[in-house]
């Protein structure tokens, strides 16, 4: 109170402020339509041009923010970029739609193991397709992942990426800086697109009369290149180990060791 | 308690509301003083909409990315406009600062140069009411205006407490229509369930002002969240980004549709 003294401004009462309101309640404000604008623009002219105007800026910022923020965050905050989310979303929803077809594929191939189409698919086709998704989609994983190159464990949530997108169930059984194993315990397309051998050994009925056909072979290969590739994107360092526990082969799980390629000797960490 | 109402007004319904908190709290017993934020110069209606407008293309990505959403609360800039001179420009007298202010789009210009000119807010507890067109929508209304507000109160040393949203009926660039259906869409009631004068703007009023006197909640750690109406209606639209609607439309329709049709099989 004595500040206000001082300074020589009057103090605000509730009373001022109840005469505010009442003044205010006697012209009240009321709530028009918006096409009242079309019908008289003669009538308020400040207005109308006001609106005009608006709804120009209002269109043009519509447009030109989205695409300004997008370009912006790119550049400083790329972890949460739409673009990024959406290229993710993009993935896993052609992994959905291809799954089935590369599968059938593959194995189209392997029961034509003597002709050319197989060498074509396995030596080429898939290669270049696997390199072609890892180049769309693997930059944008990494950051949505927000995967750590310096851990091998880490590295493996592409393939968790892989399973939740294909409805494959798993498990890690060891989680280590330099040596990561996942188990996967149950497969979609295994006893569908994928044949089942039972341990006993006895196979589905050869077709092309070609004996045994291992129909891992897909898995083994494309699974392996494939999260190859992208370890191979993150560290060089690191490597995925040969699958030798297959459920198409009979075992209880697929099995997936994730390693460094040479021992670590100890030391400090790079 | 020595309690400081600071408002900023541009209609009229903030301080038909101020009024309103002022009455009840003075029927506590507690003491009220007044403070009325006024721009310098008095601004038409259109520009002040194009100060804000950068915000609209944002707050349409914020529709369909709840990430964008939460950058852009986190991370918006407001700009300042200058006031007149206040009355109390040192709060450190008052035990408890109430601010009030309409919502547009997000925190008020007066209110961000306030909030950086007023001093002695360090240690205090502040309670924000607001009033806005729509219903207490949790992520349009509630969250654009308490988020930023705390964080900013926050930043100089105060603790938000209390909030207070209310809907006054009233959209200066005539859009009312929009908030009416949202109000239909999201809560399945009209909008005046939800205004100053209503039994649930009452029942907040009692809420705020009991909340603001003991001073123990933080509304940062809640996120602002709470004062939202979670009642009936369609949930998830409006409220929520399109791809959270879309997903909550999958689970019922597994829930009523598929499950339904499994059980009579």
């Amino acid at each position: 109170m004595e500040t206000l003294q001082a300074s020589g401004k009057k103090e605000f009462t509730i009373n001022d402020l109840r005469l505010e309101v009442e003044t205010w309640q006697k012209q009240k404000p009321q709530n028009k339509n918006i096409f009242i604008f079309f019908k008289s623009p003669i009538k308020d002219p400040p207005d109308f041009f006001g609106f005009l105007i608006s709804f120009i800026i209002l269109a043009l910022t519509l447009v030109f923010v989205p695409v300004f923020e997008i370009v912006r965050l790119l550049i400083l905050r790329p972890a949460l970029t739409l673009f990024h989310t959406t290229m993710v979303i993009i993935g896993a929803a052609l992994l959905r739609i291809l799954a089935k077809p590369l599968i059938h594929i593959g194995n189209k191939a392997i029961e034509n193991k003597q002709r050319g189409i197989y060498k074509f698919i396995y030596k080429k086709g898939f290669p270049a397709f696997l390199q072609f998704f890892n180049l769309c989609f693997g930059f944008s994983l990494k950051y949505y992942l927000k995967i750590d190159t310096k851990d091998v464990r880490s590295i493996g949530k592409f393939q968790e990426w892989i399973d939740d997108s294909c409805g494959v169930e798993g498990k890690w059984i060891e989680s280590d800086v330099n040596r990561s194993v996942r188990h996967e315990t149950w497969c979609p397309f295994v006893g569908r697109e994928i044949p089942y051998v039972s341990p006993a050994g006895q196979n589905s009925p050869a077709p092309n009369g070609i004996e045994n056909p291992d129909y891992s072979e897909f898995c083994s290969y494309f699974m392996r290149y494939w999260i190859q590739n992208f370890i191979k994107s993150c560290n060089p360092e690191f490597e995925l180990a040969p699958l030798t526990c297959m459920i198409p082969k009979g075992d209880e799980c697929c099995e997936f060791v994730y390693k460094r390629k040479k021992p670590w000797e100890g030391g400090e960490k790079s | 308690m020595n309690i400081l109402i600071t408002y900023s007004s541009r209609t009229g319904h903030t301080a038909e509301l101020a009024l309103l908190i002022a009455e009840e709290l003075i029927s506590m017993g507690h003491t009220v003083d007044f403070e009325k934020i006024e721009r310098t110069v008095k601004e038409h209606r259109w520009p002040l909409l194009w100060r804000t407008q950068w915000h609209w293309g944002a707050l349409a990505i914020g529709l369909v990315s709840n990430k964008y959403r939460e950058y852009f609360i986190a991370n918006y800039k407001i700009p300042e406009v200058a006031i007149k001179p206040l009355l109390h420009p040192d709060v450190s007298e008052y035990d408890r600062i109430c601010i009030a202010s309409p919502k547009h789009t997000i925190v008020p210009c007066v209110i961000e140069r306030y909030l950086r000119q007023v001093e002695g807010l360090k240690n205090k507890k502040v309670g924000y009411f607001a009033t806005w067109a729509g219903p207490p929508l949790k992520h349009f209304e509630v969250e654009h205006l308490f988020r930023p507000a705390a964080d900013r109160l926050e930043r100089r040393g105060a603790k938000l407490v209390s909030i207070l949203g209310l809907s006054s009926l009233y959209h200066e660039y005539y859009i009312m229509f929009i908030f009416r259906l949202l109000s239909k869409l999201r809560f399945g009631q009209p909008i005046e369930n939800f205004s100053v004068k209503s039994d649930y703007g009452i029942r907040n009023r009692t809420l705020f002002c009991n909340e603001l006197i003991q001073g123990e909640l933080d509304v940062q750690e809640s996120k602002g969240w709470r004062r939202s109406y979670d009642g009936p209606g369609i949930p998830g639209i409006a409220t929520a980004s399109t791809i959270t609607t879309l997903r909550l439309i999958r689970r019922l329709f597994i829930k009523y549709v598929v499950r339904g049709r499994d059980e009579l099989i």
